[in-house]
C-alpha cells in the first residue's frame, strides 16, 4: 500500500515537472494549465485499468500542444465515466471544465453536463449507459463539440518552370476553409477542379470566393478558372455545419500558369 | 439460447462494439466512413467470431468509452479523428495479446484481425513491386501489373533485379491469383514465423512481436524479413548435437542466398554453433568444413549457374572497400550511425518500438536462465546489427521502405528478452505505448514511411517536429538519449524498488524529443511561410541524398519569380541568419539585395586523382558549401512585422535554415 502511494507521488511529481519544463522551454501558455489537471489525474489513477489510456493521453498532450485539449477532454471524460473512486471522477470533471474554461469549444454544455453527472453518480453501470446515451442525445440536439474559431488553412504551392500547382488538404467539418493565395508577383490564370460529397441533399455545400466574387456550389464535380493577381486569395469554404450521418467533404486540385 | 448467450457474452459484446463503431462513425460524421468506418468495425466482427467463449479483459470498457469520447470530440482538431479511430485498433491489438496469453494455440486467430487491417491499409511498396516483377519474369506467371519489368537503380538489368531469385521464386505461386495474390505467400511465411516464435517463447510474446514495431512494419508484406525470422528461429529451435550442425549451416546458406544483408546473421549463426559445441578432439575442423562448403557453393554458382545467384550480385569488391572505409577511415561516423539506429525519431528502434527496452532488460535474466539459447540468439543478432551498420553506413535504415524493417531479423532475441521481463508493470506500459504506435500507423498509413529528412510522419501528425534527428542534430546529443536509455534499463531491471522512476524517464525522453530549437528548417516551413518554392531534390526518396558530402537535408530552392518566403514576427533591428548556398543568384530580402555565392566543396586530395583520371566535383546544388549569411533588418525591410525573401535574378539559391536573432552583437 505504501509503495503504491509513493508511486502515485512520483508519477504526480514527474508530470508536474514535465509541465514546468514544457512551459519553461516553450514559453508559458495559459492553455497548458489543464495539463496540470491531467497529470494529477494520471497520478491518482495509477493502479486502475484506465491508467494506460490516461498515460497515452498525457504523452500526446506533452508532445503536441495542438492536440492537448483533445487529450485532456478524452482523459477527463474517461475518468468521469469509469473512475471507481469519487476523487478520480471529480478530478476528471475538473480536467473537462478547466479545458472548456480556457479553450472554449462549441457545444461545450453537453460535455460539462455529462462530466458533472458522471462524476456525481456512484453506480458504474449507470455511468456506462449515461455516457453513450448522453452522447447520442447531445449529437441530435446540439451537434458535436468543435473549435469555436476554425482557423482557415493555407494551401501549399509550388512554382516550377512557370507552372503553379497547389497542394490542397481535404476540407471537412474540422477544417472548414482553405485559402489559395496568389503568388506575390505576376498575373496568373488559375484553374481548380473540385469534387464534393458526403451529403444527402442538393442544397449548396461550398462557397468559392475570390475578392468580392462568391460562387455557391452543390455536391458533385466542378472545374472553375480565375485570373489572380498579387494580393488575391481564392477561398474554398464548406458552408455546411455538422449533421448526423453526413460526412461533408471537399477534395480539390488546383494549378495555374503565368500570363 | 440462454446458455449460448451466457457462454458467448463477451463475443457478443465485441460484435456489439463493432456495430457501435460503425454507427458512431456515421453519427459523428467522421471522415473516411466508406473505408476506415467499415474496415475497423469489420475487424472487430472478425475478432468477435474468433473470440469464442473467452473473456474480453478489463481494458474493454475504458477503450470503448475512449473511442466514444474521441469520436464525439473529433472536430476539435483536424487530425483528432485519426487518434479516435486508432483507439479501437489499439483495442484489437490488446485483444490479440490477451487471448493468446490465456489460450495457447490461438496465435493465428489473435493476429488475424490486425493483420487484415494492416494488409488492407499498407500500399504495395517499391520493393514489393520489384519482387513481384522478378517473380513474374522467373516463373513466367503473368499478371496485369507485374508482368513488365522496369529497371531500377542498382539492378543488374531490366529482367534481373538486385534481389536474388530465391524470394521471388517463393512468392511466385501467389501470383497465380493475379496482382492481389502478391502477398499470399508472404502472409503464410509471416504466420509461420509467428508460430515458430510462439514455440521459442510463448504465444502471447509471439503476438506482441508480430503486432508491434519493428515486426509489424512488414508483417505480411512481400519482403524478406519474416522469412529470415523464421529461418533464424528454426536454427535456434533445432536440438543441440553434432548432426544438427549441417542443418544450421544450410540455414546460414539460405539466409545469404535470400539477401546479402543477412550475411551477418548467417555468420553469427555459425559462430554461435561453434561457441555452443562441447570441447572435443577435432572441433577446429568444423569451421574449415564450413568454409570449404561455402567455397564449393560459390564455385558451383560461378561455373554451373553462370554466377546467377551470388557472383552477379555480390561479386563487387567495392563493398569490401566501403566496409574498410567505414571501420578504419570514419570509425566515429560509424559509431554515430549505430547510435542513431537506436534513437532517431524517424526510424530508430527504441522510438518506434519502446517495448524493446523492456526486452533488453529481460535479456539479463534470460542469459542466466538459458545461457546456451542466449548465445544462439545474441551472437547472430549483434553481428547482424554490426554488419548492417558497417556495410551500409549512413544508409543503414533502408528508407523509404517501411520503417523498422532492418531490425526484423533480431526479433527472436527481443522476444526471448521480453518473455523474461513480461511480468513487470513497466513492460506492460511500454507495450501499450508500442501498440498505440502500430494502431496509429494502421489508421494513418502514411506513417508507415519516412524519408530521412528529419521530419517524422508520426510527429508531423501530432503537429510537432522533433529537433533531435540523425540528419539535423549534432551526434553528441546522442549522449542524452543513451543516458536516458541506460536509466530506463536500470529501472526496469530493479523494477520492484524503482518502478515509478520509469514515468519520470519516459516524460523526460518524450519532452526532449518534442523540443525543437527556434528557427525555420526548410522541410518544416508551413505554407503560411513558403509560397511557390520547392524542396530540392524534387523527390523525397532519401536515396537521392545518400552520397551528398554536406548535410543530407533537403533544401528550399528559390529560382523563379513568384516564389517567396514570408517571415512574420520580425522587427527592425533583428538579424536574420540564413544558411544557404548558390552560384551567385541575387536574393531580395525586404528592400535589400544580396548575392549568394558559396564555393564548391573541396575534395580530399586522396580523391582528386585516381591513376590518370582527374576527378572534379560536378557543380550541383548539394556540392556547394552552405554558409550562414547575416542580414540586419531595418525599417525599410519590415512591413507589418513581416519580411519577404524572394529570388531576384540569376542562378537559383538554396536554403537550409533561417534563424531570427535579436542580439545586437551580431550586427
Amino acid at each position: 500500500m505504501k509503495t503504491i502511494e509513493s508511486s502515485k507521488v512520483a508519477v504526480l511529481l514527474a508530470g508536474y515537472t514535465a509541465w514546468a519544463a514544457a512551459n519553461l522551454f516553450r514559453g508559458f501558455s495559459p492553455a497548458s494549465i489543464p495539463l496540470i489537471v491531467l497529470f494529477t489525474l494520471l497520478g491518482i489513477s495509477l493502479s486502475t485499468s484506465m491508467f494506460p489510456l490516461i498515460f497515452a493521453c498525457s504523452l500526446i498532450g506533452l508532445i503536441s500542444p495542438v492536440l492537448m485539449p483533445w487529450a485532456v477532454l478524452v482523459s477527463g471524460l474517461l475518468a468521469c465515466a469509469t473512475g471507481s473512486a469519487m476523487k478520480i471522477r471529480i478530478t476528471g470533471f475538473i480536467a473537462v471544465a478547466s479545458t472548456l474554461w480556457l479553450i472554449p469549444v462549441s457545444s461545450s454544455i453537453p460535455l460539462i453536463v455529462i462530466a458533472a453527472a458522471s462524476a456525481l453518480i456512484g453506480k458504474k453501470h449507470l455511468r456506462c449507459f449515461l455516457i453513450p446515451a448522453g452522447f447520442i442525445i447531445s449529437v441530435f440536439f446540439t451537434g458535436l463539440p468543435g473549435s469555436l474559431i476554425t482557423e482557415p488553412v493555407i494551401a501549399g504551392s509550388t512554382i516550377a518552370a512557370g507552372a503553379l500547382s497547389y497542394d490542397i488538404p481535404e476540407v471537412n467539418t474540422s477544417r472548414q476553409e482553405v485559402l489559395l493565395p496568389a503568388p506575390f508577383e505576376g498575373t496568373w490564370v488559375v484553374w481548380i477542379a473540385i469534387e464534393a460529397g458526403g451529403v444527402r441533399d442538393s442544397i449548396p455545400m461550398m462557397a468559392i470566393s475570390l475578392g468580392e466574387d462568391m460562387l455557391f456550389l452543390q455536391s458533385g464535380t466542378d472545374t472553375l478558372s480565375f485570373t489572380m493577381i498579387p494580393g488575391d486569395t481564392l477561398a474554398i469554404t464548406l458552408v455546411r455545419k455538422f449533421k448526423p450521418f453526413n460526412h461533408s467533404v471537399i477534395h480539390a486540385v488546383a494549378g495555374g500558369e503565368r500570363l | 439460447m440462454r446458455n449460448i448467450i451466457r457462454n458467448h457474452f463477451h463475443s457478443f459484446a465485441m460484435a456489439g462494439f463493432g456495430i457501435w463503431i460503425f454507427l458512431v462513425w456515421r453519427l459523428a460524421g467522421m471522415p473516411a466512413p466508406g473505408f476506415f468506418g467499415r474496415i475497423i468495425p469489420a475487424a472487430w466482427l472478425i475478432a468477435a467470431i474468433l473470440n469464442g467463449q473467452r473473456q474480453r479483459g478489463r481494458w474493454f470498457i475504458p477503450m470503448a468509452l475512449s473511442f466514444t469520447a474521441g469520436a464525439w470530440l473529433w472536430m476539435l482538431h483536424q487530425d483528432a479523428w485519426i487518434i479516435a479511430a486508432a483507439i479501437p485498433v489499439a483495442g484489437l491489438i490488446s485483444w490479440g495479446i490477451s487471448i493468446s496469453l490465456k489460450h495457447r494455440f490461438r496465435v493465428i486467430g489473435a493476429v488475424l484481425p490486425v493483420l487484415f487491417l494492416s494488409l488492407i491499409t499498407a500500399e504495395i511498396n517499391g520493393d514489393e513491386v520489384r519482387f513481384a516483377e522478378q517473380s513474374s519474369a522467373i516463373s513466367g506467371i503473368s499478371t496485369e501489373r507485374f508482368s513488365e519489368s522496369h529497371f531500377r537503380s542498382g539492378d543488374i538489368n531490366r529482367e534481373e533485379g538486385h534481389h536474388t531469385p530465391l524470394f521471388p521464386l517463393l512468392i511466385a505461386p501467389g501470383l497465380l491469383a493475379g496482382d492481389a495474390g502478391l502477398r499470399i505467400i508472404p502472409v503464410i511465411i509471416a504466420l509461420l514465423g509467428v508460430l515458430l516464435l510462439a514455440k521459442l517463447t510463448n504465444p502471447g510474446i509471439a503476438v506482441v512481436v508480430a503486432l508491434l514495431y519493428p515486426g509489424f512494419g512488414i508483417f505480411g508484406l512481400a519482403m524478406t524479413g519474416w522469412l529470415a525470422v523464421g529461418l533464424f528461429t528454426t536454427g535456434v529451435l533445432l536440438p543441440e548435437g553434432r548432426k544438427w550442425s549441417a542443418a544450421r549451416f544450410l540455414i546460414a546458406l539460405i539466409l545469404i542466398t535470400l539477401k546479402m544483408r543477412y550475411l551477418g546473421l548467417a555468420t553469427g549463426i555459425l559462430l554461435a554453433e561453434y561457441a555452443c559445441m562441447p570441447a572435443r578432439k577435432g572441433k577446429w575442423i568444423t569451421p574449415l568444413l564450413w568454409i570449404a562448403g561455402g567455397a564449393l557453393v560459390l564455385v558451383l554458382d560461378r561455373y554451373l549457374l553462370n554466377g546467377m545467384i551470388f557472383w552477379t550480385r555480390y561479386g563487387n569488391t567495392g563493398a569490401i572497400n566501403l566496409m574498410w572505409t567505414n571501420i578504419f577511415h570514419r570509425p566515429l561516423d560509424t559509431i554515430f550511425h549505430a547510435g542513431w539506429s537506436l534513437f532517431d525519431p524517424e526510424t530508430g528502434l527504441f522510438i518506434r518500438a519502446p517495448w524493446v527496452l523492456a526486452a533488453l532488460s529481460g535479456l539479463f535474466i534470460f542469459r542466466v536462465k538459458h545461457p546456451l539459447r542466449f548465445k544462439r540468439l545474441f551472437i547472430p543478432s549483434i553481428i547482424y546489427w554490426s554488419f548492417l551498420i558497417v556495410w551500409s553506413g549512413s544508409s543503414w535504415h533502408g528508407l523509404p521502405a517501411p520503417v523498422g524493417r532492418m531490425f526484423v531479423p533480431m526479433l527472436p532475441l527481443f522476444a526471448c528478452g521480453l518473455s523474461s521481463a513480461w511480468k513487470e508493470r513497466g513492460t506492460r506500459l511500454l507495450i501499450i505505448l508500442s501498440a498505440g504506435i502500430s494502431a496509429l500507423v494502421i489508421v494513418s498509413p502514411i506513417c508507415r514511411y519516412n524519408y530521412a529528412d528529419g521530419t517524422d510522419s508520426i510527429f508531423s501528425l501530432m503537429g510537432t517536429v522533433s529537433g533531435f534527428s540523425m540528419v539535423r542534430s549534432h551526434p553528441i546529443q546522442l549522449a542524452a538519449a543513451l543516458l536516458l536509455t541506460i536509466l530506463i534499463l536500470l529501472v526496469l531491471k530493479k523494477a520492484e524498488r524503482l518502478r515509478s522512476l520509469v514515468f519520470v524517464i519516459i516524460f523526460t525522453a518524450v519532452f526532449l524529443l518534442s523540443l525543437n530549437s527556434a528557427g525555420y528548417e526548410a522541410e518544416d516551413m508551413s505554407p503560411e511561410i513558403v509560397q511557390g518554392a520547392r524542396l530540392y531534390p524534387y523527390i523525397s526518396d532519401p536515396v537521392e541524398r545518400y552520397f551528398w558530402f554536406n548535410s543530407r537535408e533537403r533544401m528550399l530552392e528559390l529560382s523563379e519569380p513568384g516564389q517567396s518566403i514570408l517571415l512574420s514576427g520580425v522587427e527592425p533591428g533583428d538579424t536574420l541568419l540564413i544558411q544557404m548556398s548558390g552560384r551567385g543568384g541575387l536574393l531580395s530580402i525586404g528592400a535589400d539585395l544580396i548575392t549568394v555565392e558559396t564555393p564548391l566543396i573541396e575534395l580530399p586530395s586522396l580523391f582528386l586523382s585516381v591513376g590518370r583520371t582527374t576527378r572534379t566535383l560536378p557543380d550541383w546544388p548539394e556540392n556547394r558549401l552552405m554558409e550562414v549569411f547575416k542580414v540586419s533588418l531595418d525599417s525599410h525591410d519590415v512591413e507589418n512585422g513581416t519580411v519577404r525573401i524572394s529570388h531576384h535574378s540569376g542562378p537559383p539559391v538554396y536554403m537550409d535554415r533561417i534563424d531570427v536573432s535579436e542580439e545586437s552583437v551580431l550586427r
